[in-house]
């Protein structure tokens, strides 16, 4: 493999590695006794300082040698993690990131010789190697024979690495080595695996190890041996109690219905050495198949999707080229082709799902480092971390959700002494909560604050001319907090700074074709719900004409269609509403919007959608229908058309602009008589 | 760094591995090997007395290598091995039973 491939391979795991040590160091504040924590990190780092000096990145080998001396430190109990170690570590993970990223500033430089004359007096100068000296020395006191005693335990062990362990940064002999120290110690090694001399990969791993071990130790602390492989090999220990296969545990009894599962290695333990070329295969293969998942770049994935994009296109070609041929055989393998096509659609769209727990989890240390800086008390609970988002979605999502909960923080939660002399417990809790609702997912993010002062932001809205005088529901009153420069300066009380940055929010939100929604109770708290679009490549559109031209849009917004009666008064050029079973809802005249100036079709037609919980309709000259849309983004020319989110292009070749909903209502409500269709389509 | 030196005669070719021979130098050692096997000789003689560190790596290559020098009718020889060398540590340390597997001549229990 060439350099930069592994550096590259190394750079995204130890991204993940870095990500991953967060939430059990914010954890450890609570429960620092926790030794699966403390080995979660300590394993981290292990394999961070071991494949950074293997890739060639030596400055982040050596800083992260440090660190995983000081946790070395904290797993043989000589320290004990409080808040300082806590703090220092995630210092600490922020330099390793940095020198990942390749940032390396005289200041990055400063940060981490500070971090080191820390860990330095924490430890004490004592390094790992001298810990595990200490451990040897006191081995070396008494004869192996001598140190197993009638308390002792017979353990056999057999450790079967996967082909490519050494490319993990993991060396066998030194955990044989420690298996070894441990006491009584006997290893033979299988090498039925072992290929022809021409087919040998010399730096793959094809032997087995079965190990008899005789210890006062406890299984644990042989499993501590395998901590850094056990990702990358089989192990069963065996011994009185039953055994563990990896980190399963079974008792004796239980033996026969894993029996099947582990055949080889039951017979390797058994003593019998695999000698059937079958029974060699099926260990070596399980070995080898065992890797479950592999990695695929961005951009691969990306253009498989722009391909899956186009063959949608083709299809929806073939449908109306097969329908106007009227000839049965062409229809049927159009409809055939149409299934394997939607299948690989919907198989391609959720490759690039990923589970929303990586981007909740990592506001963790957010919560964690503005509950410090603010001096407040702030617990962080995420649930349904398992929803899944298209990675793209995703991405752009992590701006806006912390920006949220920065704000929850910071003007939401009130601080200690406000909240005991309330009654509210000392802790003030954000939830950060994710589901599914049909094609989106819904976003909700709460506190358990001081709340919007509602009236206070009404006042705001019409000193600012926001809002004429008059009753309003909660909704358009909270939506202000939306609304640019409605800022802390302007109020200052709790719902102060609620409107910073809560415009380009919505923004980012509404460019995902989502909607935001604020419910808040004053003295109880608030709480933001994004609905987001599970994905943005490929839609279920819903497409209608306007003067001849097709246009789309998201179908997920249209609730129905009402054919257009002309008793409905329209009270200006584009604006109107009608009565829809006794609901009063608005309307769009997209023709007007558009600048279509011809003859209006002989019966239009009512588009409704349902936006964040408002209805809205749109008139429009025709409904065609249900139409799987490809969306295209428009180029750089046309990247002002706000109204129009992306492009399609359909079966026959012409092009569809897809509406954004969002945007025509919002422009039309700002602005009813405003002449909008100057920059659109017919430029 | 290893170091894969050979003198050869008629019937023989004598090979030394010096320094490293863990899986930092495996590639190359099997590339030395394969050429070697190339020679028309009957008897491939390998002094481990040099080398100074040594990992399983090492092991299933002269395993394999033993196992194929045996299908073309040749013989692999390991020569100067002391059970206190490098070699031999890591090999009672890995399980590994070379005595056994391969032929050995000189050394303590060497003929």
């Amino acid at each position: 493999m060439e350099v930069e491939a592994l550096r590259e391979i190394f750079r995204e795991e130890a991204s993940e590695l870095l990500a991953q040590i967060e939430m059990p160091l914010i954890e450890l504040e609570s429960n620092p006794s926790d030794m699966e924590l403390i080995n979660n990190v300590f394993r981290s780092m292990h394999t961070i300082k071991g494949s950074g000096s293997m890739c060639g990145y030596s400055e982040l080998s050596g800083f992260t040698h440090n660190l995983e001396n000081l946790f070395d430190c904290l797993r043989k109990g000589k320290l004990s993690a409080d808040e300082k170690i806590i703090r220092l570590s995630l210092r600490a993970k922020d330099c390793m990131k940095s020198l990942l990223d390749g940032i390396d500033s005289e200041e990055d430089r400063a940060e981490r010789d500070g971090i080191l004359e820390e860990v330095q007096t924490i430890t004490g100068g004592m390094t790992c190697r001298e810990a595990e000296s200490e451990v040897e020395a006191e081995d070396d006191t008494l004869p192996c024979d001598e140190a197993v005693n009638s308390l002792s335990e017979k353990y056999r062990i057999v450790f079967m690495p996967k082909p490519d362990i050494l490319s993990r940064g993991i060396k066998i002999e030194p955990m044989l080595a420690e298996l070894a120290s441990l006491g009584n110690f006997r290893a033979r090694v299988d090498t039925a695996a072992i290929p022809d001399f021409d087919d040998l990969e010399p730096e793959e791993c094809y032997l087995s190890w079965v190990i008899d071990l005789e210890t006062e130790r406890d299984v644990y602390d042989i499993k501590n041996v395998f901590m850094f492989a056990e990702d990358y090999s089989e192990v069963v220990i065996r011994y009185s109690d039953g055994f563990f296969l990896n980190n399963a545990f079974f008792r004796n009894e239980e033996e026969e219905g894993v029996e099947k599962k582990v055949l080889p290695m039951l017979s390797l333990m058994d003593g019998k050495a695999v000698k059937n070329a079958a029974q060699e295969k099926a260990v070596f293969d399980r070995r080898k198949s065992d890797t479950t998942s592999i990695r695929v770049k961005n951009e691969k994935l990306d253009t498989l999707v722009n391909l899956v994009g186009e063959l949608v296109t083709l299809q929806a070609r073939l449908n109306q080229e097969s329908a106007s041929a009227q000839v049965p055989e062409f229809i049927s393998i159009a409809e055939s082709l149409g299934r394997l096509t939607g299948e690989l659609r919907d198989n391609t769209m959720s490759i690039r799902m990923v589970p929303i727990s990586d981007t909740f989890n990592s506001y963790h240390r957010l919560v964690h480092d503005l509950s410090g800086a603010l001096g407040k008390k702030i617990k962080l609970i995420t649930t349904g971390g398992e929803t899944e988002l298209d990675k793209n979605v995703m991405e752009a999502l992590r701006d806006p959700l912390m920006h949220i909960i920065r704000n929850s923080c910071d003007h939401g939660i009130e601080p200690v002494e406000e909240r005991v002399s309330g009654g509210k417990d000392e802790s003030g809790i954000i939830q950060l909560a994710a589901e599914h609702s049909g094609a989106n997912v819904v976003i909700r993010i709460s506190d358990d604050g001081g709340g919007l002062n509602r009236e206070k932001i009404r006042a705001r809205a019409i000193e600012r001319e926001l809002l004429q005088p008059g009753e309003y529901d909660d909704r358009q009153i909270f939506s202000m907090i939306f609304e640019p420069g409605f800022s802390t300066a302007e109020i200052t009380t709790d719902i102060s700074g609620r409107g910073v940055g809560m415009d380009v929010v919505k923004r980012n939100i509404e460019k995902l074709r989502g909607s935001i929604i604020v419910e808040s109770v004053e003295g109880e708290g608030t709480s933001i719900n994004l609905t987001i679009p599970l994905t943005l490549a490929i839609i279920d559109g819903f497409m209608v004409e306007l003067g001849g031209s097709p246009f789309i849009f998201n179908l997920t917004n249209i609730r129905e269609c009402l054919d257009f009666s002309s008793k409905e008064e329209r009270d200006d050029e584009s604006n109107f509403i009608i009565n829809l079973r006794g609901e009063v809802v608005p309307c769009i005249d997209l023709r007007t919007v558009f600048g279509y100036d011809g003859d209006e079709a002989a019966y239009p037609q009512i588009v409704i959608s349902e936006i964040a919980d408002e209805r809205y309709g749109f008139l429009v000259d025709r409904v065609i229908g249900k139409y799987q849309t490809v969306v295209k983004p428009l180029g750089k020319g046309s990247s002002n058309l706000d109204m129009i989110a992306g492009a399609t292009i359909l079966g026959d070749g012409t092009v569809a602009l897809i509406l954004d909903a969002h945007c025509i209502i919002r422009s039309m409500s700002s602005s009813a008589k405003g002449s909008l269709s100057e920059n659109m389509i017919r430029q | 760094m290893a170091l894969l030196t050979c003198r050869k005669n008629s019937h023989l070719v004598h090979i030394s591995i010096a320094g490293d021979a863990t899986v930092r130098t495996i590639f190359r050692i099997k590339k030395g090997l394969a050429r070697l096997i190339r020679e028309p000789v009957e008897v491939y003689k390998l002094d481990i007395s040099t080398i100074t560190d040594t990992d399983f790596t090492f092991f299933q290559l002269l395993i394999a290598f033993h196992f194929k020098l045996k299908a073309l009718n040749r013989e692999l020889v390991l020569i100067n091995c002391e059970d206190d060398s490098a070699f031999m540590k890591t090999s009672l340390l890995c399980g590994v039973d070379l005595r056994r597997v391969l032929n050995f001549e000189g050394g303590q229990d060497g003929s």
